[in-house]
Formats: structure tokens, sequence, C-alpha cells
């Protein structure tokens, strides 16, 4: 075969080459052209002492001494937030705040608890009207949403995302779509709680496979309210897709709202805004 | 079964931490400062990192690549914190231990005319090669620190830099062809070549970069 019919093979394969990523039968075309063809061997063999060469010259730096101690003092301190982000078990089910005059009127314990998520227009004795003003509007909003992600609030049941689904269809007014999010980050368990004056559906996040009782690491509030409105957060709008979604930090917890009609979806974590945002692209369409 | 106590939990998870991903720190550290191009950067990059791989050690499948694993939360690490702040000022390091006599009249050494390339090669003090890698574009520099140093396979390098293989392969080819001609053009300003020799054009040439895919393609149907 004459090089110049091959030329463009093998200036495509010449690197593959030589870093061993070609297939048998490559190797095999490629090295009998070679075998015939001074200028290719040429090629081939510049490239790989380059190769050799950026390989010995700049081979591995070792990392200074003191760095391995500095480690060491960080992954203590990694360990000590750790404890401190364990939110201890309140042995009550039911959350003293706006909710609680209901609270008083429902028995106690265990999964399936059967209150009707209409309670909390009736008890709630505060009407919130908020304008908006500049700042963020949905600030509100947020901090209640930030305030029982501390909270880790226990968990009414617990599966995979379809059995937490089925459940809280059952009990919402609307239709939450239990979001699966890619990477390891697995629903934990749902609930029922509220954002303000609204019933919302709480699902919790955690790292796969670490069970109920696994750290929260992201809590997510879907509720259903006309009258959110992201076009006044511009702002803090991003684009995902198809979608705006709306992205803030109060707290240090990142939180990113997006709405399905007049669903308001609400995931509020201590993961880094990049890698929050990332999640959400795998889950929203 | 018993559950675990946090703390108990907590020491386990930190001693195979430790057993599984300290080993990498001299690899990581050492691309650390080639993306950084300063010591103190490199550092707290690598801190970050695997503080980072820490906090998410439970994400990672055991018996897979842990080295892929952490070259990845670097790389990731990199692009969100430290990308933007990259020094221009070049970390040069080591001492090279031949003399200048040696550097260049050892009879060992190829002579200009048999073997221009290796000629300039054995000439080149490691210094010189690189500030040659530092001076690439860092998307370039990456894929080449990947291959070239760690020696990664192209797959591996794709899921670390979150990119096609054929974007992998036209930077890695790229980013080799433009060392070249650095490498090139630094043995000209130290005199190992004269500027008018003609091998030295040879070797400053960037090749056409042809589609391996589509080549295949065409090919092999």
């Amino acid at each position: 075969m004459k090089c110049r019919e091959l030329s463009g093979f093998v200036e495509a394969c010449l690197d593959a080459y030589i870093d061993g990523e070609l297939d048998d039968r490559e190797c095999g075309e490629l090295e009998a052209h070679l075998s015939e063809c001074e200028h290719c061997r040429t090629a081939v063999r510049s490239q790989a002492r380059l190769k050799a060469l950026v390989r010995t010259r700049a081979a591995a730096t070792s990392a200074p001494e003191h760095l391995l101690s500095k480690l060491s003092a960080c992954l203590d301190q990694a360990d000590r937030e750790e404890g401190t982000l364990q939110v201890p078990r309140r042995s009550k089910r039911l959350i003293a705040d706006g909710g609680s005059t209901i609270a008083a009127a429902v028995s106690g314990g265990g999964p399936g608890w059967r209150v009707v998520p209409v309670f909390a227009s009736v008890a709630f004795l505060l009407v919130f009207v908020w304008v908006s003003s500049g700042g963020f509007a949905h600030e509100p909003l947020v901090d209640d949403a930030i305030r029982k992600h501390s909270r880790a609030l226990p968990l009414e049941v617990t599966g995979p995302a379809k059995s937490l689904q089925g459940w809280l269809r059952d009990k919402m007014d609307f239709d939450p779509n239990v979001p699966i999010f890619a990477s390891g980050l697995d629903p934990l368990g749902a609930r029922l709680s509220h954002i303000r004056d609204h019933p919302a559906a709480y699902i919790g996040y955690g790292l796969a496979g670490s069970g109920p009782d696994g750290e929260r690491m992201a809590s997510l509030f879907i509720f259903s309210d006309p009258s959110f409105d992201p076009s006044i957060e511009r702002h803090r709008s991003r684009r995902i897709g198809e979608n705006n979604v709306i992205v803030t930090n109060r707290s240090g917890f990142n939180v990113v709202l997006w709405t399905d009609g007049e669903i308001v979806y609400s995931l509020v974590s201590d993961l880094e805004e990049r890698e929050l945002l990332s999640l959400v692209a795998t889950a929203i369409r | 079964m018993a559950r675990k106590t946090p703390e108990r939990r907590t020491n386990e998870s930190r001693k195979e931490f430790e057993a599984l991903a300290l080993e990498h720190v001299d690899p990581l550290y050492s691309a650390a400062l080639r993306l950084t191009r300063n010591e103190r950067d490199a550092e707290d990059l690598v801190q970050d990192a695997l503080v980072r791989a820490y906090r998410f050690f439970d994400r990672f499948e055991r018996g897979t690549n842990i080295k892929a694993w952490l070259f990845k939360i670097l790389t990731n690490t990199f692009i969100n914190k430290y990308r933007r702040k990259a020094k221009e000022r070049s970390v040069v390091e080591g001492v090279e231990q031949q003399t200048v006599t040696e550097r260049f009249f050892s009879r060992d050494m190829s002579s200009l005319s048999d073997d221009p390339e290796s000629y300039i090669f054995e000439r080149l003090l490691s210094d010189d090669v690189l500030r040659a890698i530092d001076d690439l574009p860092v998307d370039f520099r990456l894929v080449v620190i990947l291959a070239d140093i760690q020696e990664f396979s192209y797959k591996e390098i794709a899921d670390i830099v979150g990119c096609p293989v054929g974007t992998v392969m036209s930077r890695l080819f790229r980013g080799r062809r433009l060392l070249q001609k650095r490498l090139a053009e630094y043995a000209m300003e130290q005199g190992i070549l004269p500027q008018e020799e003609e091998a030295l054009a040879d070797l400053a040439k960037s090749g056409r970069l042809a589609d391996l895919s589509a080549y295949r393609r065409r090919r092999y149907g």
C-alpha cells in the first residue's frame, strides 16, 4: 500500500497507535504499512520519542512533606463537621411550627397519618402577604425550606422513588413528581410538610445506599403556589436545558427552585452550587 | 445487626480512605502543579480535592479505579475554583545534573546530522519540558498530563475531563504538536540548534488532524 493512500490513516492512527488504543486489526494494518514506509516509520518514532521525553522529564513530582500533615488536619476537620451535621432525632413526630394547632388535633406516631393537607389553610392564623420589593421576594419560602432541611425532618415513609410518589399523590391535592437525580443521590423517604402556608410534599435525599438514617444531603419541598412568579427573580435565574431555575444561597445553603405549572419545587442542600445544578439538570427535562 | 455509632462509622471510613486514597497524593500534586503553575495553589487544590473526595467517599464504588475517580474530582475542583486564578509564573524545579559540556559533547548522544530530533531532545532540560507543558493552553495541558504523565487510557481521560473520546484525541494530537513546536523553539533560543537548521522546520510543522472515527467508518463500514 502506498503511503499517500494511507496517509490519512497514519495521521489519524499515529497517536492512537503509540498510546496503545488501536485494536488488533488496526494495529496489523498500520504495522504492515510501517514495514514498507520509511516516512511513516519516522513519524511514529518521532511521536513516541516526544511521549517518552514528557514521561521521563516531567515525571511525577513528590508532594511536599507538610502537605500530608495539612491533609490530616483537613480530614480531621471534615470529621468534626460530620458530627455537627448529624441532627439529633426528635422524639416527637410532630413539628412545632405553624402547624402546631393541627398537631394537637392529630394523634401522634406511625407512618401513614391521615391528616388531609387542607388543614393548613384552616388552622393557619397568619395570613402571609408579601410584596415584591426588589431583593429576593421569595425569601420567606426559602428560609422556611432551609429551616426544615436543617432539622432533618423524620421521614414518614421510606422506599424507592416510585412508591414515595404513590404515597404522596395519595395525600396531596396535586401530583408531585419525585425527581430522580443521577450520581448516587437517592430519595431516603418522604413526609407531609408545609412551606409557609402551603401544604408540601417533603422528600429527603441522601447518598445511595445510606438508608433512612443516612445523612440528609438535600431536601426537596413540592407545593402548589399559583402566585409564585419566577420571572421576578431574573437575576438569579439560570437555564438548564429547556427550563429556567432560580438559584440562591442563604445561611450557607444552596437552594434551587423551579416550577412545573403552578407546582413549585424547592431543593435545599449544602452541596456546592455547581454540583447541585448539575444534579438538578439530570432530573428535570 | 447493631447499628454503628456515628463516631465508629467515621473512624473506619477515615482509615479506609487513608489506605486507598493517600497513596495517590504525589501524582495528584504533580498534576495540580502543572495545572495551577504555582506551588501554593497546587497544595490548596490537592487539599480541596481530597477533602471533597473524603466527603463523598461513600459514592466511590469499591473495586473500581480510585485513581481515575480522584483525578476526576481534582479536575472538577480545578475547573470550579482555580482555573480563573491561574498564575502567570511558571514553576521551575529540579536541578539538572549534567554540566554544559556534557550536554553538548557527550559521545553517547546523537549528533545533529544523524538524528536531529534526538539531538535536541537529549539536550533539553527538565525545566524546558516543564516550561513547554506549562505554556500549553490549559485544555491541552490537562489531557497531555493525563495521557503522557499519568498514563490514563482515552476512555478514562474522557471520563475524568467529561468530554467525548474524540475530543480527547483531538486535544492530545494538537497539544503534542504544540509541545513539539515549543520545544524546537527553546532549542533555537538556547543555541542547541542553529536557527537556519532545516530539521527544525520539519519538527515545528504541525500535522493535519484526520478524524479517526470518520476514517474507521469509511474503511470498515
